[in-house]
């Protein structure tokens, strides 16, 4: 009997340790990059970013001088906004969920479909867009020179070429490239400090990188693996599709940073709550839409879904650490 | 070694106040340099400080910068940037390279440079993000934060190091003077502790010397004048004490031996040794103050030599003291411990015998003195006796006043002396009674020798075959106006004891003459008078001349008077100038005859040595001589002994016809007693020979 219980005892020891050990590594797969890559053409510099800044703050970026990009892009829900979809210049909503623009700088595909490769192709899309911001960009850059602060502000940030349709995306890209979301609880774990999250969430983080099968897409520090997957979602937007015809119906894998402020969720806003969002993924997706092999139903608990919630909610960094630049008024 | 008593007095204390002024000085001496050593380090740690916070705020100063530009809120031109963050940047490089100049621990001093790592690090990350560096890769602002945090941590962990070091130096500064005041005490407890316990040693010797020398004037005190006072003594004070000490002992035992002496010389014979009269009286004193302690009566002796003078006379006076002597230690060696023996006079002593117990008890030791004293002594090859009577009185109740216990045991004496000598004699009224009365006697025998009362009466001496006178023999009767007629027994020793021997002899010489030459004128034929000598009138030299010169004037010869001598008289020895007169009266024709023969112990030698012309045998061989066989068979020997040795024999106190027949058998024809004639008076003589010749005409009665 003894034996029998000293032998369970083992077993199960040795059965722990190396989940332990086994978890500690998968920790390290979530370990945060200390660099932010630029990449050689659009060198970084303080002065592009902080014009960038500026420039992202600043409602004369549209046609109508009522939007900024930080209107959809509002710091303050997650770099997103709190809708479905996004409320355009014509008061309308548009077609997709606005997504967030943190930790984009590794990004080689932009848009929920992708369709631009870099942040500065990407800038060009929402300003220029009808339904967006509805402006263009020589509007835009004279708009801005007749601004003499940006006038200046561009020549120290830009010696060479000034204010230019380029500079201007220029800064808005080295603005965003600098963007990440801030340091967070699971950070602190990852680092080592056990104490910093909840057993829930441990547990949850468990589920995450395995039953639940999430860190198959969700991989990396910003748990996206930047590229499209099809879930089973509810709409006939062709998504991917648009661009490449064999991806129908799949979108860019968003990053799980800050997750809890940027309800409601997926590519349209249909679940309005991270819960939403679990039990679709347990229930395997809308059967009748494009889904990826590995979108199945699964065998996960409401428990199990209340810990992998509070694993997210340790994503939520622990200073939004935005502040707002004075933007120069002529 | 020596030290003086002041220097080991005052040595230890100089010292112990030297220790501790030099202990009060080196702990002051200690607080000061703490004091200075804990202000400077406290400069020291402050000025670290300073410089710690300085850094800080240029560290934070830089850092605010690099957050203010790296919020992108503002756009600076990256000269200006430049130069400001490198104004910055040099602000902290100096506040650092100052702290690391400054910087004294090593473990600080690591803390430093991981600090200085870290804010190198941390620069090099800002520089790049600040557009300073050429870099593609920014570092993320989480990154810089996480640089900062570290390098404001080690700044602040540096602080605070340097902050419980300072705390932690002083308080070490503070035990290191705690200790070294702990040291600089117990060195100096120890060092107290050592002088100290050589200063009790010394302080020991001192109150032992002292002690010592105290110890010796009380035992000076009490009479031992032997300080005990050791060589150790030498040179400090209290050797000088000492020997003083020594001094004064050696000269108080001269001084009490002086006095000893001097007392002894007060209180007693010097030549005896034994206590003297003055002595005998403190003694008595005492006793009698004392009175009622002693368990027995105290008798007192009064012991007086016999036969003394008579030594004294004869060998002289060296031989006298010798007698005294002898019979000092005689007396000494016969009383018990607490008895006290004293020389009073002369011959005289006295001895005071503690708790008799009663008369037989001071009796016994009266005989055991008497005995003791008359062992013979040898003085110059000739062996001398004396004899000693003691008179024994008792201090009791009745009795304290000296002068009369020491008068009734002269009483006692007396008659001791009295009963004859080698006796003692108890005192009693009895004795004073007789003492007063013999005194009284004496008195009225003075008178009366002057007034002629003393006479002498004449004792017919006949021969019994024949009936014819022999002779007289003069014996002398008081003619007391009171008492009437006193017979010798009276009152002769009390002459012969008290000086009147001479004059009664010249009295006796004188009748004897005037009588016998009146007798003679009147035609009665008496041969001769018989006149007794006594020894002392016999050794005055002079006897012969004046028997002479008496019988020269009165027309006598020698041969009409016969000497009588006791028969002791020739028992003494040859130096005995009675034997010289004896002698010499033989020469000129005197007869000499031996009174009381067969008492007196007289060698037969002596007899024939003398030529004495006769003995007379004494009464006490006569009387009852008819009815006892053993008397009468001594009596014939000595009759036998005479007329062997052709002596006379004449027998005294002849009393019956009885006993006048038994001697005529016996062969001694001369008698004198009352059976021939009592004595008779001078004027009654003649009538007395006138009817003796009358019978002797008339036939014998048979």
């Amino acid at each position: 009997m003894y034996k029998f219980v000293i032998g369970l005892v083992l077993v199960s020891g040795l059965l722990v340790v190396p989940a332990i050990s086994s978890q500690r590594d998968l920790r390290k797969d979530f370990e945060r990059q200390v660099r932010i890559s630029f990449p050689e053409a659009a060198p970084y510099s303080p002065q592009a970013a902080a014009l960038g800044k500026m420039l992202f703050f600043d409602p004369r970026l549209s046609g109508a001088q009522n939007m900024s990009c930080a209107t959809c892009h509002n710091p303050s829900f997650g770099w997103e906004t709190p809708v479905a979809r996004a409320i355009g210049v014509l008061n309308q909503p548009l077609d997709r969920h606005a997504p967030t623009v943190e930790n984009l700088a590794e990004a080689d595909a932009l848009f929920w479909d992708g369709r631009a490769s870099t942040l500065e192709e990407q800038a060009v899309g929402p300003i220029t867009h009808p339904k967006e911001m509805n402006a263009t960009l020589e509007e835009v850059v004279n708009r801005l020179a007749e601004i003499a602060t940006y006038q200046r502000l561009f020549n120290i940030a830009f010696p060479h070429e000034g204010l230019t349709r380029d500079t201007v995306l220029g800064a808005l890209s080295t603005y965003q490239r600098t963007l990440r979301s801030g340091w967070a609880p699971f950070d602190d774990w990852v680092q080592g400090d056990e104490s910093a999250i909840s057993e829930d969430a441990k547990r949850g983080f468990e589920l995450f990188v395995g039953e639940a099968h999430c860190a198959l897409c969700h991989t990396g520090w910003a748990l996206t693996d930047h590229s499209f997957h099809a879930v089973g979602i509810p709409s006939d937007d062709p998504g991917r599709g648009a661009i490449v015809s064999d991806d129908q119906g799949m979108f860019k894998t968003p990053g799980l940073r800050n997750i809890a402020l940027r309800a409601p969720y997926m590519h349209d806003g249909s679940l309005a709550t991270l819960r939403d969002v679990l039990v679709h993924y347990r229930q395997g997706g809308a059967e009748n839409f494009p889904r990826d092999n590995s979108i199945t139903p699964l065998e996960i608990s409401e428990r199990d879904i209340d810990d992998i919630m509070a694993f997210l909610n340790t994503l939520t960094a622990y200073d939004p650490h935005v502040s707002a630049p004075a933007l120069p008024a002529e | 070694m020596f030290l003086s008593v002041k220097h080991r007095i005052l040595g230890p204390i100089a010292l112990l106040i030297v220790i501790g002024a030099a202990t009060t000085a080196w702990i002051s001496y200690e607080a000061v340099r703490t004091h200075n050593d804990l202000q400077s380090q406290e400069k020291r740690a402050y000025e670290f400080l300073f410089s710690v916070e300085r850094a800080q705020e240029a560290f934070k100063s830089l850092e605010a910068f690099s957050g203010d530009i790296l919020s992108f809120n503002d756009v600076m031109s990256p000269q200006t940037l430049r130069a400001r963050y490198q104004l910055l940047r040099g602000a902290l490089t100096d506040e650092i390279s100052h702290i690391q100049d400054i910087v004294e621990s090593p473990e600080l001093a690591r803390s430093v440079e991981r600090f200085a790592a870290d804010a190198e690090i941390w620069k090099h990350e800002a520089e790049i993000a600040l557009g300073l560096v050429d870099e593609q890769a920014i570092p993320t602002r989480i990154r810089l934060d996480h640089l900062r945090q570290r390098a404001d941590d080690a700044l602040s962990e540096i602080y605070r190091t340097a902050k419980s070091d300072a705390i932690l130096r002083s308080g070490m500064k503070s035990e290191r003077y705690k200790s070294r005041v702990d040291t600089i005490f117990y060195s100096m407890l120890l060092v107290f502790a050592v002088f100290g316990f050589f200063f009790l040693m010394f302080g020991r010797g001192l109150t032992g010397s002292l002690g010592r020398v105290a110890r010796s004037m009380e035992r000076i005190r009490q009479g031992n004048f032997e300080p005990g006072i050791e060589r150790e003594f030498s040179k400090d004070e209290i050797g000088e004490i000492a020997r003083g000490v020594q001094a004064f002992g050696e000269t108080l035992e001269a001084l009490t031996q002086a006095n000893e002496q001097v007392k002894h010389l007060a209180m007693h014979d010097q030549l005896t040794g034994l206590a003297n009269r003055r002595a005998l009286e403190a003694h008595l004193e005492r006793l009698i103050s004392e009175h009622g302690e002693h368990a027995g009566k105290v008798a007192v002796f009064h012991v007086d030599l016999d036969r003394f003078k008579q030594v004294n006379d004869m060998y002289g006076h060296a031989a006298g003291d010798e007698i005294l002597r002898h019979a000092s230690k005689a007396m000494e060696d016969n009383k018990r411990r607490s008895d006290l023996v004293a020389r009073i006079g002369g011959d005289e002593f006295v001895i005071v015998l503690m708790d008799t117990e009663s008369e037989a008890d001071a009796a016994r030791i009266a005989k055991r003195m008497i005995n003791a004293i008359s062992e013979p002594i040898e003085i110059w090859n000739d062996v001398v006796n004396v004899g000693a009577s003691i008179g024994i009185a008792f201090l009791d109740e009745a009795e304290t006043n000296i002068e009369r216990i020491l008068a009734n045991a002269d009483m006692a004496l007396y008659i001791a002396k009295g009963a004859g000598r080698g006796r003692y004699s108890f005192y009693s009224a009895e004795t004073r009674r007789q003492f007063e009365t013999d005194m009284s006697l004496l008195r009225e025998l003075r008178v009366g020798l002057e007034r002629g009362e003393i006479i002498a009466y004449f004792q017919p001496q006949v021969d019994a075959a024949s009936n014819r006178l022999i002779g007289f023999e003069a014996l002398a009767r008081w003619v007391h106006p009171s008492r009437g007629l006193l017979g010798p027994g009276q009152f002769l020793s009390l002459a012969f004891d008290n000086g009147l021997g001479d004059r009664l002899s010249d009295i006796m010489v004188r009748e004897a003459i005037s009588a016998l030459r009146e007798w003679r004128n009147r035609g009665i034929d008496v041969p001769r008078v018989s006149v007794n000598f006594a020894a002392k009138q016999l050794r005055d030299s002079g006897l012969t001349e004046y028997l002479d010169d008496a019988l020269f004037q009165a027309g006598l010869s020698p041969k009409d008077l016969a000497i009588e001598v006791l028969e002791s008289v020739l028992f003494g020895d040859d130096a005995d100038p009675a034997h010289a007169t004896i002698a010499q009266l033989k020469r000129h024709g005197y007869r000499i005859e031996l009174d009381d023969f067969g008492t007196g112990h007289a060698s037969i030698s002596n007899l024939r040595k003398f030529r004495v012309d006769g003995v007379k045998l004494d009464r006490v061989f006569v009387t009852g001589v008819d009815s006892d066989a053993e008397q009468e068979m001594i009596l014939r020997t000595l009759i036998d002994l005479c007329r062997n040795l052709r002596i006379s024999c004449l027998a005294e106190g002849v009393e019956t016809d009885a006993e006048r027949s038994k001697l005529f058998a016996l062969g001694c024809s001369h008698i004198q007693g009352y059976v021939a004639a009592k004595p008779l008076a001078r004027e009654d003589v003649v009538d007395w020979v006138t009817e003796q010749s009358a019978q002797q005409k008339r036939p014998k009665a048979v």
